[in-house]
């Protein structure tokens, strides 16, 4: 099936298939590769971000995600997903990056929750309706960081990537019923903050 | 719960803006088709391998079939013509023609080899093959010319032969006498100085020692009737040594 792939037919690829054509070198490769971090860029990126609430470590850390992606591309198995695979090697590197800054991941959640307080608002003025729903999307950012770290990251993986709750217990190793279980305090914790805050 | 929360999700869906920089964007993309070209490199090395193989074969295949190149090898493997061994008289005729005035050169190997007849090798013998002279026991060849020439050749060879032998006898006769007389006088000269060693006196005098010492000095430039003189002053003053062998050597050399 991959064998003959062109331009247009490459678009309609799902991730495995495009990280095989770009992992053999196939034709097209490139353009394989091109799709497939146009899917994935903004949910890896806000995955990081959100995880550490810094724009300058988050595009370092974002880098570092797609050259080991593109590194070890031989290593992907087609059986495996590849939002698995790569948000695997984010939650990797966000847990080598708090080793490095000599934090505990929670440490460093009430940190960037703190940063994310004293965030100013943009400069532009937007209409009411706008800037309700933007109150309400930014009361929820921050209840989020306010959330302990492993249900935080059971939710933002959950909705950052679209994984399912079995995919996030094989990322983090976990049983998926301690997910579900996360996921589900995660939630009632984050009514209840959003409640408080509207 | 297996599913989102609907609400929540879509008040979290409404706040999801943020994207990585265009640089970002760039470096990622380039760092990609950079890696699959250095791969793709990689994976050509065993075919560019094989390529040249495939290619370097058949062009040395084709450069050896070259005629030129073929006549060589052949050339080269065929023996080179040794020269032939002289079985009988008549046959001796390549030696006599090396020592005749006329050079090698001149003459047409064409001619030699018909002369002689084939040459075939068979181990390290060489051998010559001729139907005639297969039946005559190698005789020459058959022609009257050739048998006159061969003749004649074979008398020059003789006389040659017959002047080197001569010059060697003349040789040994000279050489004996001179290498015998050499060899007596060595013979004396060496029983000289083992009696000399074997009559040394043990106890001398310094008077002693120095005539000793001149006799031997005498003994040894051959000048045997200084030695002698020496030998009879040593004994006047020693009259207990006996010195009669010596003094008869001595005299004896002397007079010769």
């Amino acid at each position: 099936m991959l064998k003959h792939v062109n331009r247009e037919t490459i678009d309609n690829l799902n991730n495995e298939q495009l990280m095989v054509i770009y992992a053999n070198n196939k034709k097209n490769a490139q353009r394989a590769f091109s799709v497939l971090y146009e899917r994935h860029k903004g949910p890896l990126y806000r995955f990081l971000l959100k995880s550490i609430n810094n724009e300058t470590q988050t595009d370092e850390l974002f880098q570092d995600l797609w050259f080991r992606i593109i590194q070890h591309k031989d290593s992907f198995n087609p059986k495996q997903t590849f939002t698995t695979w790569a948000y695997t090697i984010a939650r990797r590197l966000l847990i080598d990056f708090y080793r490095k800054q000599g934090q505990r991941y929670e440490q460093a959640f009430d940190e960037a929750m703190q940063e994310h307080n004293e965030e100013p608002a943009g400069p532009y003025a937007l209409p009411e309706q706008v800037l309700q729903q933007k109150r309400h999307a930014r009361a929820l950012q921050q209840a989020v960081t306010e959330l302990p770290q492993d249900q935080r990251e059971v939710f933002l993986l959950f909705h950052e990537s679209d994984l399912t709750l079995q995919q996030i217990a094989d990322i983090t190793d976990q049983p998926k019923e301690r997910i579900k279980s996360r996921y589900r305090y995660a939630v009632k914790k984050l009514k209840n903050t959003l409640q408080v805050l509207l | 719960m297996t599913h989102k929360d609907s609400n929540i999700d879509q008040l979290y869906q409404e706040g999801k803006k943020a994207q990585p920089p265009k640089a970002l964007d760039e470096a990622i993309l380039a760092q990609a088709e950079q890696s699959n070209q250095r791969t793709r490199r990689g994976r050509l090395r065993p075919w560019l391998a094989a390529a040249s193989v495939l290619f370097t074969v058949p062009f040395l295949w084709l450069i050896l079939q070259q005629p030129e190149i073929q006549q060589a090898r052949q050339e080269s493997l065929q023996p080179k013509p040794a020269p032939t061994i002289p079985v009988t008289e008549d046959s001796v005729q390549p030696n006599v023609q090396a020592r005749s005035d006329q050079s090698a050169e001149d003459t047409e190997p064409q001619d030699t080899l018909t002369e002689q007849g084939k040459l075939t090798v068979t181990g390290s013998r060489i051998k010559r093959r001729d139907a005639e002279s297969d039946a005559a026991g190698l005789q020459a060849p058959d022609t009257a010319e050739k048998r006159q020439a061969a003749a004649k050749q074979a008398q020059e060879f003789k006389e040659l032969k017959a002047e080197q032998e001569a010059a060697a006898e003349d040789n040994m006769q000279s050489l004996p006498a001179s290498y015998s007389s050499t060899d007596t006088q060595s013979q004396e000269k060496a029983a000289l100085t083992e009696l000399i060693k074997q009559l040394k006196p043990m106890d001398l005098s310094d008077s002693e020692q120095v005539l000793w010492h001149d006799f031997q000095r005498h003994i040894d430039k051959q000048q045997y009737a200084a030695s002698l003189k020496s030998l009879q002053q040593l004994k006047k003053i020693h009259s207990a040594l006996d010195f009669t062998d010596l003094e008869k050597q001595l005299m004896q050399l002397s007079k010769d």
